[in-house]
């Protein structure tokens, strides 16, 4: 009977284990199916958008811009630093970066034909050729592609929100322009502290002001969450060894553009400075100085810069005292009103510096971020078309040149020339007009974001 | 998770930068041989160097006196409706010398000059390079002044509209009676047929001379310019009737006329600056100046120019004005010269 009630028992307990096999194994199944999904979903979604971007990379430029990659490149050639001849106004980590890239592109491409002026004297614009588009706008795409799947790894829907925006398609893939490594560096620095990696979060801000200067403007805001994170383990000395560990990872983040910080890059950035004064102030509201209504407002045309470049310190350090008081519950609130604050008070905000804000707001989880943030390329896209009279044709210069796409570049450049010729609404040039209309409109969006931020931050003060 | 992803982008992006701050470094740490040329007897040998794609190189022997080496620049800020437009420009210019003229181990003394240190410069007589890239004559210095100091071996290099067409008075620009072309040489240097185009195509070989401003929309005609002993250089219209550089002696000096204005073409004025390094650095001031022109795959040229100097101050000069080279040289002839007892009329 014992025996037989044993032998019973063996069974029960073997059936059992094999159901619980079946069900671990189904759930296992399972599991791994979502995963696979997951990756999937992130494949295609990464995919499509590379394709999108590396479709339009060879075919178009904003020529002034991707100018000054050439000289760069050319002068590292020769054997010169990213300053020596003054042709080149970045910081010293995006000359890094593109030294990485295009001294091996003179093996393929030889570097006379990196770009040319096309005969006939219809532009004085280096045209830069295809291949070179690719590779000098790889990097940035890569950058657009990293954020993405820094996204899809929180929100799915805040990956699709960023990789198929059109303005983070523009700015990387058609302009030029590598402003998706701000986003990058600010959302890499955000989630490390975020997570409780501090020295990685220093080194993300490091490695961002290295490469365009913006994200240090976050720095403190970031800083002082580490800081919080360490009071809340209860003591001082915690506190301080998280600050150290993260600036520890900022100076190393910043110290391979360091050695190139002498007298010459103090030129080039003055030049850039005395032509930024004398240009327009893009979507700011110093936009509101060329307009007829602000022109004659003294405090805006005279009050304004100053005000604006104090509000440009003040603010991020503003934030940084709630951070440090709120707790980590403020920070993507303060990071997002931090980097409106760098968009808004620069001498002029370029429409790409948008992207700069994208991720933070994607992050966020606010849908009133997300859909401010996203509707702003419209703005911005208008703003450049604004700039030229007809983007399409003004951007797609190489595509016309190199491969006799699209319409011709005397046609190009006689529409552009005679736009740049025309009266606007307010009296002035239509470029003007328009670009001062649409800073104009921009502005209160601006101020708006920031109350919000500021609301957001302290809402749990309250 | 996100401390993963986080540390995994982070260290991708810090591993670029490193890689790229040590590819610059090395790049400029262990330079590629560059251009050689040693004086012989009879002539200078030359050799341009070794790289991976090709390149074109301008070799010239001149006379080159050591007062090309103090510049002055008009700068004066009285003058403020300058044709740059933007007096940042005109910074721009000034610094792009100094900088161009570095990066060859060239040390130039550059001054900016105002209109009364000017004066003082042309009345000093003595020799020098006079940079005016503000297209005005100052009126309240006489032409005749600038004509002694040209005679006295004096350069000037004019930018701007048809030269010295323009005065600056106390009252702003003001439209000369005389240019100073026709004051100076007693007739006009320009095609008055010539209209006023941006197309232009590079002279051929030598006469380009490695020159890379392109604008000849105000550029005096080659023909003219010959005419009266100098030389045109750089690029020409399609029809040929001007041409973006001209070298024209007067005395013992000479004027360097750029064909347009100091404009914002693009980025900063870099196509100007590394124009005049390259014209003052290789003596080709002297309108007799010899150029030999080439271009190599990459595999390097070498040669042996024979030469006669014709000066004690006789240079040679070789490198390459193509922006992903930009090196010169130079080695001073005059002295072996006059050991070997060539003809000398310095």
């Amino acid at each position: 009977m014992t025996r037989k009630r044993r032998r019973r028992k063996v069974a029960i307990t073997r059936q059992r284990t094999a159901r619980l096999d079946r069900v671990t194994k189904a759930r296992l199944r399972e599991d791994r199916s979502v995963a696979e999904n997951r990756r999937a979903g992130l494949l295609a979604l990464v995919l499509s958008a590379a394709v999108i971007r590396l479709t339009l990379a060879p075919l178009t430029a904003w020529p002034n811009d991707v100018a000054t990659w050439v000289r760069l490149g050319w002068d590292v050639l020769a054997g010169y630093g990213p300053y020596d001849r003054l042709n080149f106004s970045y910081p010293p980590g995006w000359a890094a970066i593109l030294a990485l890239w295009l001294q091996p592109l003179a093996l393929v491409l030889p570097p006379q034909r990196w770009a040319t002026i096309p005969e006939g004297g219809f532009t004085d614009q280096l045209v830069p050729h295809p291949l070179f588009l690719i590779v000098a706008k790889f990097p940035a795409i890569l950058a657009d592609l990293g954020v993405g799947w820094l996204l899809y790894r929180q929100v799915r829907w805040a990956a699709a929100l960023w990789l198929f925006n059109p303005l983070v398609i523009f700015v990387s893939a058609v302009h030029g322009q590598y402003d998706s490594f701000v986003s990058l560096t600010i959302a890499l620095s955000l989630l490390g502290a975020l997570s409780g990696t501090v020295f990685t979060s220093g080194l993300a801000c490091g490695i961002g002001t290295a490469l365009k200067f913006a994200p240090v403007f976050t720095g403190p805001v970031i800083l002082a969450a580490s800081l919080r994170r360490g009071f809340e383990t209860g003591r001082l000395r915690q506190a301080a060894t998280k600050g150290a560990e993260w600036m520890l990872g900022a100076a190393l983040g910043l110290a391979p553009a360091v050695p190139f910080l002498h007298s010459a890059f103090m030129v080039v950035v003055s030049a850039r400075l005395a032509a930024a004064a004398a240009g327009s102030d893009g979507l700011n509201p110093g936009a509101l100085r060329r307009t007829p209504w602000g022109a004659d407002w003294g405090f805006w045309s005279t009050w304004y810069p100053v005000l604006s470049q104090a509000l440009l310190v003040l603010i991020p350090l503003l934030f940084a005292l709630i951070v440090l008081w709120r707790g980590e519950r403020a920070l993507l609130p303060a990071t997002a009103g931090t980097v409106i604050a760098a968009i808004a008070f620069q001498p002029v905000t370029q429409p790409q510096y948008i992207v700069w804000l994208v991720p933070v707001a994607l992050l966020s989880g606010s849908r009133l971020y997300a859909v401010v943030t996203t509707a702003l390329a419209v703005p911005a896209l208008l703003y450049y078309d604004g700039l030229v009279g007809n983007l399409v044709r003004f951007v797609s210069q190489p595509a016309s040149v190199y491969l006799h796409w699209g319409s011709s570049l005397e046609a190009t450049m006689e529409s552009y020339l005679d736009y740049l010729g025309q009266r606007g609404a307010f009296g002035g040039q239509s470029v003007s007009d328009s670009i001062a209309l649409l800073g104009m409109l921009v502005s209160p969006v601006w101020v708006g974001l920031l109350f919000i931020s500021f609301w957001k931050a302290l809402r749990d003060a309250r | 998770m996100p401390g993963k992803s986080t540390r995994v982008l982070s260290l991708a992006l810090v591993s670029f930068l490193v890689s790229g701050t040590l590819a610059l470094f090395m790049r400029q740490a262990l330079p590629e041989k560059g251009f050689t040329l040693v004086v012989e007897p009879g002539g200078v040998r030359y050799q341009t160097p070794e790289r991976q794609y090709a390149y074109s190189w301008y070799l010239t022997v001149a006379c080159r006196p050591a007062h090309l080496d103090q510049i002055y620049v008009l700068t004066d800020p009285t003058i403020d409706n300058t044709y740059a437009g933007n007096r940042a420009v005109l910074i721009g210019l000034l610094n792009h010398l100094a900088r161009d003229a570095a990066v060859i181990g060239w040390e130039p003394m550059i001054e900016t000059v105002t209109i009364e240190q000017m004066r003082t410069v042309l009345e000093s007589g003595r020799p020098a390079v006079l940079i005016d890239a503000l297209g005005y004559w100052p009126a309240e210095i006489a032409p005749s002044t600038l004509e002694h100091w040209l005679a006295a071996g004096g350069v000037l290099i004019w930018l701007g509209d048809r030269f010295g067409a323009w005065l600056w008075t106390a009252d702003g620009p003001e439209w000369a009676e005389q240019p100073l072309d026709e004051l100076l040489w007693g007739r006009s240097m320009y095609d008055p047929d010539a209209l006023a185009r941006t197309a232009t195509v590079p002279l051929p070989g030598e006469r380009n001379a490695g020159l890379v401003y392109w604008l000849a929309l105000s550029g005096p005609s080659p023909a003219i310019v010959s005419e009266l002993g100098g030389r045109a250089l750089g690029w020409q219209t399609p029809d040929g009737r001007r041409v973006s550089h001209a070298v024209i002696p007067l005395g013992r000096g000479s004027v360097v006329i750029f064909g347009g204005r100091l404009v914002r073409v693009r980025g900063l004025a870099s196509e100007v600056a590394q124009d005049i390094v390259v014209i003052l650095y290789r003596g080709l001031t002297d309108p007799r100046a010899l150029v030999r022109a080439g271009t190599t795959d990459g595999t390097g040229a070498s040669g042996f120019e024979p030469v006669e100097p014709s000066c004690p101050e006789t240079r040679a000069g070789i490198g390459s004005s193509d922006p992903w080279i930009f090196r010169l040289t130079s080695a001073s002839l005059g002295p072996t010269a006059r050991r070997r007892g060539l003809d000398d009329d310095g």
